[in-house]
């Protein structure tokens, strides 16, 4: 009968011990759940949405921990791209202003560096309308510049072109052409020049 | 005195000198053409790892997207310019102490130009599909027209440098004789295209060299316009500017009259042609370069009061990194150490030296590169989802690049007065013997060469 009652007893010790456990923080016991991440969207009046991630870690809140949100795009390839971060409040939440610039579907994630290593939360799917762009839009070209722009561009073109053409040859077909004087000239003409050279001095600083 | 009694009038010392490079460079030649032409093959691997690897090896990434090759790529080109319009508005104005330095501002334009148009394709990821500018042009797109207007003005700019060398490059055929090789003399013969001094031949060239001058001037300006545009066209906060193409034209004068200093000044001493490049040479070109470093710093005053006082949410970002941000030390670094001190320098009376005017020139110089990185990065690295900045890393690639481009300017100068005459012979006897005839005039314009 003690004998008995003193299994009963053990198992009862075993059970309370295990539930005692759970109750304290940074255990990451099997029946724990792991540091957590947990996001949501909003988006406000003015077309801006207020993100924010929730940090538990076994069940706790955690403040002070900085969150980095991202962003999926598929340009140069698919890949998240860094929408800023933000700090945990001492409700566990980070939350961060965010003003899409482009419309349509877009996922995001928030995610955390801890000493878990880094973990992410669930993506969200959003969709985006009444976005700002980022940098103005580019307009049309005007009709008129359309229709002017490139013949214009291409005749100024054109001519200087022609005109490098007509300095260069003129120059070098109108020296290279024997004339009358030329026969009678020749280099020691270009000495004679050269020796008659005024004097020089030489004073520099 | 480089006059003596065998010399009395100083042609035979002036035709040494002219020639000093072609004949007897020195013995410092070959191992700095060795050292500089190392750094430009050590430039050329580097590039060659990036072509392999991808221009991530530069420091590109997708949110940092320019980055330094661009910086270089208007930097060059921009000095280029500017040394192409000193010497043709110098041209034009008949400026008389002009005679000694426009040789060395016109190659070192056609050299520059040409490191510096390389960048168009360096800062490619795609290189290889360059020939697809040609083949299958965007007329829209402002790299064709950067392309385009490129190609015109490096056609120019060897015009500009050849058309005035013809009567020197006829004295070299005829005075260097058999210690020139025969290749050297075949190069001599056909480049000076028969020119023998006939008062038909010198009325050609000079209107030929007058009408390139008038032409550059132009081009010049629409050139780097273009290349401002590239920028500006774009609807990029920081870039879509109004003011970018006389504000990139300011910059390459004032850059490109700096560097022509500096050049002048290395090659007056390397190769001992202090008779005929005097201190007045540097203080004319410092006034220039002070005059149009003011400019700029009026231009850098007014964009940045009409951006910061307007603010705007796209550009009010860019305007905060620059005046308080990442970049401010840079910014401010700019404006006083590349446009402030420079001017001081260039016009304090008591800085009046080769050597502080040579400072002030490498400050502009270095101080211009600078802000064209400030042109660059911050719009390149602003971000256009979230508002997280991009970074540029100057990696070990980009570095070496860059040494090797700005290497290769004093080695393709070394290289060119391997060829030609340093000194423009001919411009120079022209307007001494125009001087012994016009002395009063001369002397009222103080502006005899050298003094």
């Amino acid at each position: 009968m003690i004998r008995r009652g003193a299994i009963v007893a053990f198992l009862i010790a075993v059970a309370a011990l295990q539930l005692a456990s759970l109750a304290i923080p940074g255990n990451t016991a099997a029946a724990d759940p792991p540091a957590r991440l947990q996001f949501d969207a909003e988006q406000r009046d003015d077309g801006a949405w207020m993100l924010r991630a929730t940090l538990t870690r076994a069940g706790a809140v955690q403040s002070q921990e900085t969150i980095q949100f991202l962003q999926q795009v598929d340009f140069f390839g698919q890949r998240w791209v860094p929408l800023g971060t933000a700090v945990t409040d001492s409700a566990g939440v980070a939350s961060r202003l965010y003003s899409p610039t482009s419309n349509g579907a877009q996922r995001l994630i928030a995610r955390h560096a801890g000493e878990e290593g880094t973990f992410a939360s669930d993506p969200l799917d959003i969709t985006v309308s009444g976005a700002a762009p980022a940098v103005p839009g580019e307009p049309p070209v005007l009709p008129v510049v359309r229709a002017w722009a490139f013949p214009v561009g291409a005749a100024i073109l054109f001519l200087v072109w022609l005109f490098l053409a007509v300095i260069l040859l003129r120059a070098v077909i109108g020296i290279a052409r024997p004339t009358p004087m030329q026969a009678t000239s020749s280099a020691p003409s270009q000495d004679a020049a050269l020796d008659s050279s005024p004097q020089r001095n030489s004073s520099t600083e | 005195m480089v006059a003596t009694a065998a010399d009395p009038g100083g042609a035979i010392a002036l035709r040494s000198a002219a020639f000093r490079p072609v004949q007897a460079p020195g013995r410092w030649f070959w191992p700095l053409f060795a050292a500089l032409g190392a750094v430009v093959v050590l430039a050329a691997v580097a590039y060659g790892y990036q072509l392999l690897a991808g221009l991530w090896v530069a420091g590109y990434n997708d949110a940092a997207f320019y980055g330094i090759y661009e910086a270089n790529l208007v930097a060059f080109i921009g000095v280029s310019y500017g040394g192409a319009l000193v010497s043709a508005v110098l041209r034009l104005t008949n400026a008389r102490w002009r005679a000694p330095i426009t040789r060395m501002a016109e190659a070192m334009a056609l050299v520059s130009l040409v490191v510096g148009g390389s960048f168009a394709i360096i800062h490619l990821g795609r290189p290889e599909r360059i020939w697809q500018l040609i083949t299958r042009p965007q007329a829209a797109s402002p790299i064709v027209w950067d392309v385009i207007a490129i190609s015109t003005y490096l056609a120019a700019t060897l015009i500009f440098l050849y058309l005035p060398l013809i009567p020197d490059l006829a004295i070299a055929r005829d005075r260097l004789g058999p210690s020139a090789s025969r290749l050297r003399r075949a190069f001599y013969r056909l480049a000076a295209a028969s020119w023998s001094g006939t008062p038909e031949q010198r009325q050609r060239l000079n209107w030929s060299v007058g009408a390139i001058a008038v032409l550059i001037i132009p081009l010049a300006i629409t050139v780097h316009s273009v290349l401002a545009w590239a920028f500006s066209m774009t609807s990029r906060p920081g870039w879509h500017s109004t003011i970018f193409g006389p504000y990139f034209v300011i910059g390459a004068l004032y850059s490109g009259v700096a560097l022509v200093i500096v050049v002048v000044a290395a090659f007056r001493k390397a190769y001992r042609l202090e008779p005929y490049i005097g201190l007045p040479h540097f203080v004319s070109l410092a006034r220039i370069m002070a005059v149009l470093g003011a400019v700029y710093l009026y231009f850098t005053f007014s964009e940045m009061l009409t951006t910061g006082y307007v603010r705007t949410r796209e550009e009010a970002s860019i305007v905060a990194v620059l005046l308080e941000g990442s970049f401010a030390p840079a910014f401010w670094g700019f404006l006083v150490g590349g446009i402030l001190i420079p001017i001081v320098l260039s016009l304090v009376p008591a800085a009046r030296k080769v050597r502080y005017l040579v400072l002030a020139a490498t400050l502009a110089v270095a101080g211009m590169w600078l802000k064209r990185l400030l042109i660059t990065l911050p719009t390149a690295t602003a971000p256009l989802i979230g508002d997280v900045w991009g970074t540029v890393q100057f990696t070990w690639v980009a570095i070496v690049v860059t040494l090797g481009a700005t290497a290769a300017i004093p080695l393709g100068l070394m290289i060119i007065f391997r060829f030609v005459p340093i000194l423009a012979l001919d411009e120079m006897m022209e307007t001494d013997s125009r001087d012994e005839r016009e002395p009063a005039f001369e002397r009222s314009l103080g502006t005899r060469s050298p003094p």
